[in-house]
């Protein structure tokens, strides 16, 4: 364990990391709608399954796009969650850039702090802090934490699940353990690619669950979740749902670009 | 030049993160809760999705989209710094170092690294494009604003402008992109979702929309793995909107 640093510092490099990410991200608060925003803002209020809205006559000679014709390729690409969520925003706070905006930059913020206080624990309080700022400085996170799509989402999500799986292997407090399932069905509600951080999460439970004592209904519900999840996702591959050309080549080069362009990732 | 000095560095920030990596390892030894087994459990996170998609591409399928990779960035930074602590453990270089690649990322937006992609292959994706919506189609090409945060600053402030790479070459009727902006979403209707592949690994995302009368198409496309940079690197954006006159 890293010495801790005296209250007053925290608070300084914490400033220092809010006040240069809204440097950054406000005067991008009102910036047009990316086409996926858009997009993905018409999925939201039309093909959301709650939405009772129904398809608008076309000219072209495509698919209608609602959910009866599209809900079941909307459900193999992303769970319904954040739908619902910018559903219920929309509603309220309406489908003005700064409004779709506003709460991923709120997020983008919490994740980083969340990333703070998680580097400063594991590795130290400057690894923590350049860490945070390394992140709010990348091209890649500054363009999602702007937009109005599930990758910040995803981010802030992570971040949380490590951070109490962090306090609860530390503290060995049920609370934090409690808190865990909550927040992971959160994150496979977000997106299926949790289920990776999860079955990585779940086995190190497994491996300590001599010291840590978690209840085992736990490792009970991953597993079954994942078995369901494995078999939807075979589902949708046989109905060639994933069917899409510009998706990952599958080679080794592929891998390494990734790992090298990852501040710059940004793909639609 | 420019995309020379971004290779490499981003190359260097990969080859420091993958020196954090092996410091890490040691942790193996003493499998202790909390921090040795937190700094594992970070690998294993990072490395994963790496590890599925391996098995994926075994089983030869195409599978996932590079953003999948995205929530990985925190914890790619987390092991960069503190692989960067390792190889440099005088504070002050470190401190140097550290706030030196902050600055790099920072202005890694201004690149225009792209120039030879946008001559390479629009033209192609344009015609390509054209060719599949109909023989009434008319191709308008067009850049998107720079997200580079730093120019509302700059504009606000009456600070020497950047001119970028395609600003000067708009054609008025890019004006019609801003149609999203100032119309109701309400308004549109989603009639096509589809993805391309060009040649040599270059991807063209496509979205179908339709407003009113006015039927358009909005496609990002650039090389998906050259570098990191694709169609919606924030400087070097191009969108491409097919219109049918009728």
């Amino acid at each position: 364990m890293e010495k801790t640093l005296p209250k007053k510092a925290y608070f300084i490099h914490l400033g220092i990391i809010l006040l240069l990410y809204l440097l950054i991200r406000l005067p991008l608060l009102d910036k047009p709608l990316q086409h996926d925003e858009v997009y993905n803002t018409f999925v939201y209020l039309h093909a959301a399954p709650f939405s009772q809205t129904a398809a608008t006559s076309l000219s072209l000679e495509q698919p209608l796009f609602n959910w009866k014709t599209d809900g079941i390729r909307q459900i193999a690409m992303h769970p319904p969650f954040l739908s619902a969520f910018y559903y219920c925003w929309i509603r309220i706070f309406g489908d003005g850039e700064i409004s779709l905006h506003l709460p991923v930059i709120i997020l983008g913020l919490a994740g980083l702090v969340l990333l703070y206080f998680l580097g400063s624990i594991i590795f130290g309080s400057a690894v923590g802090f350049f860490a945070a700022l390394a992140t709010s400085f990348s091209i890649a996170h500054i363009e999602y934490s702007t937009q109005a799509i599930h990758a910040i989402f995803e981010v802030f999500i992570l971040l949380f699940s490590l951070f109490l799986l962090y306090k609860y292997i530390s503290t060995k407090e049920k609370k934090f353990f409690y808190a865990l399932p909550v927040i992971n069905l959160f994150g496979i509600l977000i997106y299926y690619h949790y289920w990776v951080y999860l079955t990585a999460q779940t086995l190190i439970l497994w491996f300590y669950r001599r010291e840590l004592k978690p209840a085992k209904i736990n490792f009970i519900l991953v597993f079954i979740g994942a078995l369901l999840f494995i078999a939807f996702v075979f589902r949708c591959f046989m109905a060639k749902l994933y069917n899409y050309d510009f998706w990952m080549l599958p080679d080794f080069k592929t891998l390494v670009n990734v790992i090298v362009g990852l501040p710059t990732h940004i793909i639609r | 030049m420019t995309e020379i000095i971004l290779r490499v560095f981003f190359s260097g920030l990969a080859a420091i993160f993958l020196c954090g990596c092996l410091f890490i390892f040691p942790a193996l030894k003493s499998l202790r809760v909390p921090q040795s087994l937190f700094k594992l459990l970070l690998l294993a996170i990072f490395f994963s999705p790496f590890i599925f998609y391996l098995v994926a591409a075994f089983l030869g399928i195409k599978f996932g989209n590079p953003r999948n990779f995205f929530y990985l960035l925190p914890v790619y930074f987390l092991v960069v710094f503190s692989g960067l602590k390792k190889l440099l453990p005088a504070k002050n270089i470190f401190y140097f170092s550290g706030t030196f690649i902050l600055i790099l990322l920072l202005f890694s937006g201004f690149s225009s690294s792209n120039k030879f992609w946008q001559k390479a292959y629009l033209e192609r994706a344009m015609l390509r494009q054209a060719a599949e919506t109909g023989s009434g189609a008319r191709v308008i090409s067009y850049t998107q604003r720079t997200v580079w945060p730093f120019y509302y600053y700059v504009q606000k402030y009456g600070l020497p402008q950047r001119t970028f790479p395609w600003d000067s070459g708009r054609n008025p009727e890019m004006n019609l992109d801003f149609l999203a902006r100032d119309k109701d979403l309400r308004g549109f209707t989603v009639i096509g979702d589809k993805g391309l592949s060009l040649k040599d690994g270059y991807s063209l995302g496509t979205k179908l929309f339709k407003l009113k009368e006015t039927i358009f198409l909005q496609a990002n496309f650039g090389p998906s793995w050259l570098w990191g940079y694709s169609s919606d690197h924030p400087v070097n954006a191009i969108k491409i909107m097919i219109f049918n006159e009728s």
